[in-house]
This record gives structure tokens, sequence and C-alpha cells, in this order.
């Protein structure tokens, strides 16, 4: 009984778990190593011999300046992907057991996890102010994802506690 | 909606897992259908009956204000 059709297999559930666990290690070990790390457009063009070109006239560089800018941080690119990827394949994969009731759970934790980010962002939009916003805004991008990831484990969780107190007659 | 899922399941004599598995669904979905936090779909409701050789009708009753 699986009715909902845009749901990925389950073994992409796995997979998600894996990217996440990496993604978090890339984030502690960029904010630990932040000043040494310096993962910009200028170390890339180090590493492929491409410095004395100084980004004019070859695709390569011109691809690069028009996809993460001369300043960007290219390992925060890479964990953005990364982490909107794991949420995805963590949050919309099938269980391992799933049914309709199961779907029913993921859809109201959708609604709910919308109420809350929406909640957080109007909070946020009141009492955060000047650049700091920016933070807001950049969270934002991932906050709904993870959210309803909370609400859907946090709701399968508390359903399944609330059975193993109930006599299985 | 009211149910008698538990009463059907006590005239066979199965649990809870057991009815999830011959019905295809899991155990958590027949608990919460029990305890009336989950109106289940036609499909799953015909399956019920099906498979205790009732009615929906005799399984599940609507209540005052449905």
């Amino acid at each position: 009984m699986k009715n909902t059709k845009f749901l990925l297999p389950s073994r992409f559930k796995k997979t998600g778990w894996w990217i996440f666990g990496i993604t978090v290690v890339l984030i502690i070990l960029h904010f630990i190593f932040q000043s040494q790390c310096d993962f910009s457009l200028n170390n890339i063009r180090e590493l492929f011999g491409m410095e004395r070109l100084n980004g004019n006239g070859d695709l390569f560089s011109i691809f690069l300046s028009s996809s993460f800018g001369p300043n960007d941080d290219l390992l925060l690119t890479f964990i953005g992907i990364l982490l909107i990827v794991a949420g995805i394949f963590i949050g919309f994969s099938r269980n391992k057991e799933d049914d309709e009731f199961i779907e029913q759970l993921r859809y109201e934790s959708l609604i709910l996890s919308l109420y809350i980010n929406s909640g957080i962002v109007l909070l946020c939009l009141i009492f955060v102010w000047g650049l700091p916003f920016l933070w807001v805004m950049m969270i934002n991008i991932f906050s709904i994802l993870y959210v309803f990831i909370i609400c859907f484990y946090l709701r399968l969780y508390l359903n399944n506690r609330s059975m193993r107190y109930e006599k299985q007659d | 909606m009211k149910n008698r899922i538990k009463v059907a399941r006590a005239e066979v004599n199965i649990t809870q897992g057991e009815l999830a598995e011959k019905i295809g669904v899991t155990r958590q979905a027949v608990n919460s259908i029990e305890l009336g936090k989950y109106v289940p779909s036609t499909l799953l409701a015909l399956k019920m009956a099906q498979y205790f050789g009732k009615t929906v009708e005799e399984l599940f009753m609507l209540e005052e204000g449905d």
C-alpha cells in the first residue's frame, strides 16, 4: 500500500545519512581550520596549474568566476550542496517498513515543519537586524528540510514509544 | 469513527503484529487504527474486512459528528 509516487527508494536513506555524516565532518573541519583552509578560487587555479592565466580567457576560469565568484568559499558551496542532497535523501526516501500510516505521519510532519519554520523566520524578521540577518537567510535555505526531518523522526519515535507501553494482545 | 478491530482480532486470536503482517502494513498502523488515532484508507479497510471475513460496516462505524 505505497501510494506516494514521489518518494525515493529506501536505499537512499542510508546514502543520505552517510552524506550527512561526511558533511558534518567537513563543517567541523571548516570551523577548526577556517583560517588555514582557504579553499578559494585562487587555490583551485593553483591546483590546476592555471595561476598564469589570471582568470581571463579560458573557459574553466570563466565558469568558476561566474559560478562561485572570486572571493566565495568553495567549500561552503560544496557543504551547502551536500546538506541539501543529504536532507532530501533522508527526508524523502521510504522507510524500510513503509505504509499509508507512515505516509500520513510524513505528510503531517511536512505541514508541521512548514509552520515551525515560518514561525522561526517570522521571529527572526522581527528580532534580527542588519548583517546577522544574512545568517538567518543562509540557515533558512536548509532549515525547512531539517525541521521536517526532526519532526518526522520525532513523531515516529513517539509513536513507537507509546506502542511499547501497550500490551501486545 | 469507531472500530471493532480489537474484538475481531480477539475472535481469531491474533496479535497486532500478526495482523499487520497479514495485511501488509506496520504494527504502528494497526495500533493507531485500533486506538482511533488513524482512519485507514478504503483499500486497507477492505483488506481488513476481507481478512476477518466481515463487511467493512461490521468493522468500522460512523460516530455522531462524523
